[in-house]
């Protein structure tokens, strides 16, 4: 059957030929653009034994209500197998308004709960293993804050607590969140962050930039990837110019997150 | 560090933690890869494959009456499946009709009881079976040729007519049915069939070598392939014995149908390890040159013995992942199961997933693309020889065994399948196979409940009335005369489909017809015990 | 203490043919050290005849179709009728829950559905028939 399409293009819109043979990759160099898993390039992986050394972490944005149904729903999914905890606040704490702020009203306790005092933290967490299992908070500094204050108290070590803050520039661009400041401040606060975490809290991610709502915006995969590593080299450029902490230590635990959208191969 | 000391794919090869150029630099790529619809026709049978035409969505379905099949089929072509595919029920599938007081608690079971071309016509009421394929999940061509004698009545040419019959013996090994006739008589006729269809319906596949049902019982990937050839072999040698038609036309229809299981390259790589060795077989084993001859069109069915009937919405995404891989492994007509395959036959509910779940993968994800996206893949180029290597020593045990034929005859074939039966059993027990919700993260009670299908416990009834009624208002004279000629057919060795199609004009029963089988060759006795 | 070793028949009534499940239960029954009749499929009928006739103690049934309640009855028929009417009967198959009450109702002991561990089932064949026997 002659094919059907004009032109057949990835959802990103790249060109898709009827079929790929060794002629499309003839010019790739194996070691020096593909390589092993765990060894630079890492095109293949970042660590050298992949799942076969350690699975993904199952990690569910999640939350609703209040802390203590919270509590509840986080309970569930880690005896359902879940390995990591990953906390959406309500739309009032992404706001960063507190409950009884009126601009709230509406808004307090939807898409998640509304965790506003350290009082709320440790009922989001009571009696889950967090010296155990890593948490994502879903935040801009003060959740954190008071995640690693739940900690002390019960007498973690800080230097052993896991976890990771986004500390995100393209999430607030790709939504209209109220009660914002300039984005130079923001950037101010993300990297005194990372650079507090890197001495305080080592194996934290203190920054996961996250091109997931961009992309949901409608940008393409290219767009996507573009916008992270724009934003992480903007946090590299900011401590350089600052010069408070070595690169090397300052990236170390630096991470990314993406959407994972329909075309499969894309 | 990795978690275990060796990993294998489900069926049993080892697999490295990764793969280089390494593993396949003594690949030549225009000898064992090539392009899609040329020889060795790894990479897909059509040069244009899903760019030209999707899979067709195929779903194989029937319950209660021939009514509320065809309410059904109208149903599903409005939903947009592009092709029919008829399930008998279990007492149509061992040639008993549902008056017959032997099979009272299984009548509209399982599928669709369809005892004479009368049924046929209600089953297909309405339904554009000139635009559209149908598969008739059958032995060997009875209802196929209700199906042609209701054609002819619509006025369409046999000649334009497309459609499959399963014809397959390898299935009929999988399920201890009573009214079978040995396997060298089931060769018989499983040959007549396809030389008939040759001659009357040439755009018909008068045969879909099945190894569903061998997958469904533990065997392996290798194995079902095996099994899957070693059986087609035997129809070819069948008819260079007969020598009545030039093999080229004998085998131009021949299409397949395979399990598509839980390792998703394995199953990929299978399927391109399968056109590879069909384009041997026929081109190096029979000297067959036209390479239309030699194209391994396969219909994919997602495997229902990995679907479970604890926490059943699971077996949707099984099902989904199942399904990509007989896509990515370049399949022409596709089944993806209910979810609740696991529990009941499929409620309203399940079929409308079944079907968007190929519909997502036609529309949204991208993956029909580009031709054979796996393809140059050093893990699936690795695991495609690995397989084809492997089927080709199995196929060597059937071969010493005498064929296709003899392995079943002795009862070797089923002795396999309580091999791997009890292995996997055994496996599962030791969690050395993990099954997500039972032997793995399994929940202390069920967490919720799925609409479940019951059949119309009115249907027996209904066929039987229908029968009677049909037993009366023939030409009983006619019937018994037809039925005479047909014996005679099968003594004499001729081909039995033109007097098979006289009976069933004649409005004789599949009942009927089964009976002459039977009394000429005797039931053969199922070899399995313990 | 009986002596007599315990006498199980395992078959399918009705013509759904699948028989592997029955097979590997079976199987595993033997191995544990029941002495095991391999029915295959049988009408209900055969089964109570086989049962009385080999004077079994257990009978286990394999139905796959959604006509288990229809088969379950109609073996407990045949099996009354025959004088066994007391003998342990189980249940495998494809059996849905909100049916358990129902089928425990007409007799049956228990109900495997497929993942039960075929030790639990030897298990419970233990256990019933230690019971009865002392």
């Amino acid at each position: 059957m002659p094919e059907t399409g004009e032109q057949y293009s990835t959802v990103s819109g790249i060109p898709i030929k009827d079929t790929y043979t060794p002629d499309d990759v003839k010019d790739i160099d194996y070691d020096r653009d593909i390589g092993l898993p765990g060894e630079p390039p890492f095109t293949r992986g970042v660590y050298p034994t992949m799942y076969r050394g350690q699975l993904w972490t199952i990690r569910r944005l999640s939350g609703f209500n209040t802390p203590e149904d919270t509590n509840k729903l986080y309970r569930q999914e880690y005896e359902l197998g879940q390995t990591g905890f990953s906390v959406a606040p309500d739309i009032a704490g992404v706001a960063g308004m507190d409950p009884d702020d009126p601009r709230a009203s509406a808004d307090v306790g939807h898409a998640g709960p509304p965790i506003f005092s350290l009082e709320d933290m440790e009922k989001t967490f009571e009696g889950l293993p967090i010296d155990k299992v890593s948490t994502y908070l879903a935040d801009r500094g003060p959740l954190t804050a008071m995640y690693f204050a739940m900690a002390e108290k019960r007498g973690i070590d800080l230097k052993q607590l896991r976890g990771t803050t986004p500390s995100d520039l393209c999430t607030p661009t790709a939504l209209n969140i109220a009660n914002q400041f300039p984005w130079e401040a923001q950037l101010r606060c993300n990297v005194d962050l990372i650079e507090w975490c890197s001495e305080h809290a080592p194996k934290w991610y203190p920054a996961s930039f996250n091109s997931y709502n961009p992309r949901e915006n409608g940008i393409n995969a290219f767009q996507e990837l573009g916008m992270v590593f724009a934003s992480a080299i903007q946090y590299l450029e900011e401590e350089k110019r600052r010069g408070r902490v070595p690169l090397d230590r300052f990236v170390r635990r630096l991470s990314f997150q993406t959407a994972v959208h329909n075309d499969f191969f894309e | 560090m990795e978690n275990k000391e060796q990993y294998f794919t489900e069926s049993g090869i080892p697999v490295q933690d990764i793969y280089t150029p390494e593993d396949v630099k003594d690949i030549d790529y225009d000898r064992d890869i090539g392009v899609a619809g040329d020889p060795p026709f790894t990479r897909g049978v059509y040069p244009t494959m899903y760019r030209g035409q999707l899979w067709t969505i195929r779903r194989l379905t029937g319950y209660n009456t021939p009514e509320d099949t065809n309410k059904l089929y109208r149903e599903e072509y409005k939903l947009g499946q592009t092709g029919f595919s008829i399930a008998p029920d279990i007492t149509t599938c061992v040639g008993m009709d549902a008056d017959d007081p032997r099979v009272s608690a299984d009548v509209g079971h399982s599928g669709v009881p369809l005892n004479s071309i009368q049924d046929m016509e209600v089953a297909f009421e309405g339904l554009p079976i000139e635009k559209v394929s149908t598969y008739m999940a059958e032995k060997h061509g009875i209802l196929t040729t209700m199906y042609f004698a209701m054609a002819e009545k619509r006025g369409i040419d046999l000649k334009q007519l497309r459609g499959t019959t399963a014809n397959d013996m390898l299935a009929w090994t999988c399920v201890n049915l009573p009214r079978q006739v040995p396997p060298k008589a089931y060769l018989r006729y499983a040959v007549d069939h396809v030389e008939w269809c040759t001659e009357v319906a040439p755009r018909w596949y008068p045969v879909s070598f099945d190894s569903y049902n061998a997958r469904d019982m533990g065997v392996s990937a290798s194995e079902e392939l095996g099994m899957l050839f070693a059986t087609a072999i035997e129809y070819i040698e069948e008819e260079k014995r007969r020598g009545r038609l030039p093999l080229d036309r004998f085998v131009r229809r021949f299409s397949f149908n395979t399990a598509a299981h839980n390792d998703l390259f394995e199953e990929v790589a299978k399927l391109r390890a399968a056109r590879r060795m069909w384009h041997k077989i026929i081109r190096e084993r029979y000297g067959i040159e036209d390479p239309r001859c030699a194209q391994f069109r396969v219909h994919v069915q997602s495997s229902g013995s990995t679907h479970t009937t604890q926490e059943p919405l699971n077996n949707l995404v099984r099902i989904a992942y199942q399904t990509l891989a007989g896509v990515l492994g370049g399949a022409q007509s596709i089944h993806a199961n209910g979810y609740d395959e696991g529990v009941c036959l499929p409620t309203e509910q399940s079929m409308l997933l079944s079907i968007r779940t190929e519909q997502i993968l036609q529309c949204e994800t991208g993956v029909t693309n580009t031709i054979d996206p796996l393809g140059g893949s050093y893990y699936v180029e690795s695991l495609t020889n690995e397989i084809e290597k492997r089927t080709w020593e199995y196929m060597q045990k059937i071969e010493d065994m005498g064929g296709m034929a003899e392995a079943i005859g002795a009862g070797w074939i089923h002795s396999e399948y309580k091999r791997a039966s009890i292995e996997r059993a055994r496996k599962v027990g030791s969690g050395e196979i993990s099954i997500v919700g039972v032997n793995k993260f399994r929940s202390e009670k069920e967490p919720y409940k799925v609409p479940i299908f019951r059949p119309d416990p009115e249907s027996p009834q209904i066929q039987i009335e229908k029968l009677k009624r049909l037993r009366k208002e023939r030409d009983n004279a006619k019937v018994t005369k037809a039925l005479q000629k047909l014996e005679k057919a099968t003594h004499s060795g001729e081909n039995v489909m033109p007097a098979t199609m006289e009976a069933v004009k004649a409005y004789a029963t599949l009942g009927e017809i089964v009976d002459v089988q039977i009394k000429v060759y005797g039931e053969w006795p199922f070899p399995i015990g313990m | 203490m009986h002596n007599k070793k315990v006498k199980i028949l395992m078959a399918k009534p009705g013509l759904e043919g699948h028989w592997v499940g029955l097979l590997t239960v079976s199987t595993a029954l033997r191995d544990a050290g029941f002495e095991v009749i391999y029915g295959g499929n049988m009408t209900p009928p055969q089964i109570a005849m086989t049962a009385v006739q080999e004077d079994v103690d257990v009978v286990g049934l394999s139905i796959l179709s959604a006509n288990y309640m229809l088969l379950a009855s109609e073996t407990f028929k045949e099996l009354r009728n025959q004088g066994k009417g007391d003998v342990l009967v189980l249940l495998g198959g494809i059996i849905w829950e909100d049916d358990f009450p129902a089928l425990k109702e007409m007799g049956i002991a228990e109900i495997f559905i497929p993942g039960t561990p075929l030790e639990d089932i030897v298990k419970f064949v233990r256990k019933q028939t230690s019971a009865t026997a002392s």
